[in-house]
């Protein structure tokens, strides 16, 4: 019913334009449509050739769409088959992707909101350095620090060290805090009021009244800083290189791979199996991301 | 504020708004605990990193106090090619065309392109879905599907060997990343694609949220689809794209456009640029005893690049806050 009406309207407002207008929205349509299987094709192919038998797929015959096989089978056998360093196997580097990126948007995006919710709903000595700093470290180049900063996390035990790894993630100060700090203060606070005089303390305030308000808006934030950190090869490589993530797995699995028939349905698999979590939760959470995660203006 | 007569003296400290109220004073060991760490990670991670960085760049390879990383850089600069055998004027050349490809064409399209898809595509919802799987599912997977893409048994060989195209022999072996003349303007090519699509996510966001009661008034008083976009749309949704041509300028020089990835680490057949030459000097660092003595050289030429950058920044900002106007709707 619903989407007869969308149709129904849709085609009132079509009769409604005007002849330029029309060939202008064609002629979008058809760049959406050859965008859009620009996009998609490749995922097309891989996926076709992650469900061939290692005796079907060879270098004369994929260029077929289509395969006869169907070997699902390819995706189970990534769990024993993809292997890198000799050892390191598919469900050790999918745990390993799941806690680095689950501890990443925890301890990030608590020290975002803390920093977000201070700057935004108090008065105190320093606020407007913190707010500088926020908007200095968004909008200043500064290139190549990478050296000093390895150099510090060397120095403080970081590499390699999970246990100490969360600091270095736990940056209040990004785009994250940017984007909170608008929100929090568009939130009223006449709840945060009512609640003290109803005798609640601070963290109460924080955790009872404060938090839930901004619940879709972090929920948005994780899913999106989930599929960044999720598919970041950069700080497995650079950090956590004995803790490899699936990211930085498909990286070595490619570059060590002698690229026997089965490694490479395996790897196109692999490939597939490891994009997929970011694509459900972007398919589930899309509206919610579009409609919180927005870019304002920079004032400062 | 003291009272003397029917005069009322403003104190120093409540001009400059340092005054504060005894239930604002009660919050503030609140307020200092929340925020204590991460002024301690940022204090670590960004001030003392780029302090440090500053001195290191004033050392040599063997960690004593030089302007030898600098001397390296300016002749570096000068010459065209640094110590290590890189060309400096190629990766400056090909970042700028990174830049070019990114924020020039492929953001200014999308700027168009999200407001059609918003406002006025049936369909619009699967599209966005479509568009934005290259940035969800990542560098690694979505580079590792356009290098096979790009392979000589891939389908753009095929399609170009079956369109009777005469493709070098270096092609048909090693596919258009295996050739020098080829390789750039493939990662370029899947770059536009990319950027054109990318830029939607948020530029949709700032669309879905101007009402649309703005464009059904317009629209009876007879605007079209084109001065909609550009008369309406585009100028409530400016500060969104100012900001984002802001962070656009701070990646001038620090965009590797997944090169790493491409060249397998390696930067051949032209694919580099300042990004990638950056992020192969960290590797480097943590491959034990191999990088240690370009801590120098690399903090230097991180230096210089900023001090090109800044200006661009600045003057940019100080362009573009000039046509910002605000939009309340």
């Amino acid at each position: 019913m619903n989407i007869k009406k969308k149709l129904n309207s849709a085609l009132l407002k079509w009769k409604n334009l005007s002849l330029f207008e029309k060939i202008f929205l064609t002629s979008f349509f058809i760049y959406f449509v050859v965008e859009a299987v620009l996009q998609f094709y490749p995922f097309v192919w891989v996926f076709n050739n992650s469900i061939k038998t290692p005796d079907e797929f060879n270098y004369a015959t994929n260029k077929s769409l289509l395969t006869t096989t169907w070997a699902f089978s390819n995706y189970i056998n990534v769990f024993s088959e993809f292997v890198i360093y000799g050892n390191i196997s598919y469900f050790t580097m999918l745990w390993n992707s799941i806690w680095q990126t689950f501890l990443y948007l925890f301890v990030n995006l608590l020290a975002s909101m803390l920093v977000a919710y201070a700057l935004a709903k108090f008065r105190f000595p320093g606020r407007g350095l913190l707010y500088g700093i926020m908007i200095f470290t968004q909008i200043v180049p500064i290139v190549g620090t990478g050296a000093a900063s390895y150099k510090l996390r060397y120095e403080l035990g970081m590499i390699n060290n999970p246990a100490t790894i969360w600091f270095y993630w736990m940056n209040g100060f990004d785009y994250s805090a940017f984007i909170m700090f608008g929100t929090f203060l568009g939130i009223s606070k006449s709840y945060s009021e009512s609640a003290e005089i109803d005798g609640a303390n601070e963290w109460q305030i924080l955790g009872r009244v404060v938090f839930p308000q901004i619940l879709p808006l972090i929920i948005a934030l994780a899913v999106n800083n989930f599929v960044a950190r999720w598919n970041d090869y950069a700080t497995a490589q650079i950090s956590l290189n004995k803790f490899p993530s699936l990211a930085y797995g498909l990286y070595l699995f490619q570059q060590n791979s002698n690229w026997s028939k089965s490694g490479k349905v395996i790897y196109y698999a692999a490939l597939l199996m490891t994009a997929l979590p970011g694509v459900l939760l972007y398919v589930v959470f899309q509206n919610l991301i579009i409609k919180n995660v927005s870019v304002g203006g920079i004032k400062g | 504020m003291e009272v003397k007569g029917d005069k009322m003296k403003v104190t120093y400290k409540e001009r400059k708004g340092w005054h504060y109220s005894k239930l604002e004073k009660s919050k503030f060991p609140f307020v200092y605990l929340i925020v204590a760490l991460p002024v301690i990670q940022i204090a670590l991670f960004f001030f003392y990193v780029n302090l440090s960085s500053f001195a290191l760049s004033f050392t040599n390879s063997v960690g004593e106090w030089s302007l030898e990383s600098y001397k390296k850089v300016i002749n570096a600069f000068v010459s065209g090619e640094d110590h290590l055998g890189f060309s400096l004027h190629e990766l400056i050349g090909k970042s700028m065309i990174i830049w070019v490809v990114n924020h020039v064409i492929g953001f200014s399209i999308s700027i168009l392109t999200s407001f059609i898809l918003t406002k006025h595509m049936i369909g619009s919802k699967i599209f966005r879905i479509i568009y934005h799987i290259p940035g969800i599912v990542g560098g690694v997977v979505f580079i590792g599907v356009m290098k096979e893409m790009f392979s000589s048994s891939g389908v753009v060989v095929s399609m170009l060997e079956s369109l009777g195209v005469d493709l070098p022999i270096n092609i048909r072996k090693y596919g258009l990343l295996g050739y020098e003349q080829t390789a750039f303007w493939c990662v370029m090519a899947e770059q536009l694609i990319r950027s054109m699509a990318g830029g939607n996510m948020i530029m949709a966001g700032a669309y879905m949220r101007i009402p649309n009661e703005i464009f059904e008034s317009a629209q009876l008083e007879g605007c079209g689809i084109v001065r909609e976009a550009f008369q309406i749309a585009m100028p409530c949704i400016w500060p969104t794209i100012s900001t984002m041509l802001i962070f656009a300028l701070c990646s001038f020089f620090t965009a590797d456009c997944g090169m790493y990835l491409y060249s397998d680490g390696t930067g051949k057949f032209g694919m580099t640029s300042v990004g990638y030459y950056l992020y192969r000097f960290n590797v480097a660092l943590t491959i034990a005893s191999s990088g240690d003595h370009i801590y120098g050289y690399v903090s230097a030429f991180g230096l210089f690049m900023t001090l090109l950058t800044l200006p661009v920044v600045f003057i940019g900002r100080k362009l573009l806050a000039k046509f910002q106007e605000n939009v309340e709707f």
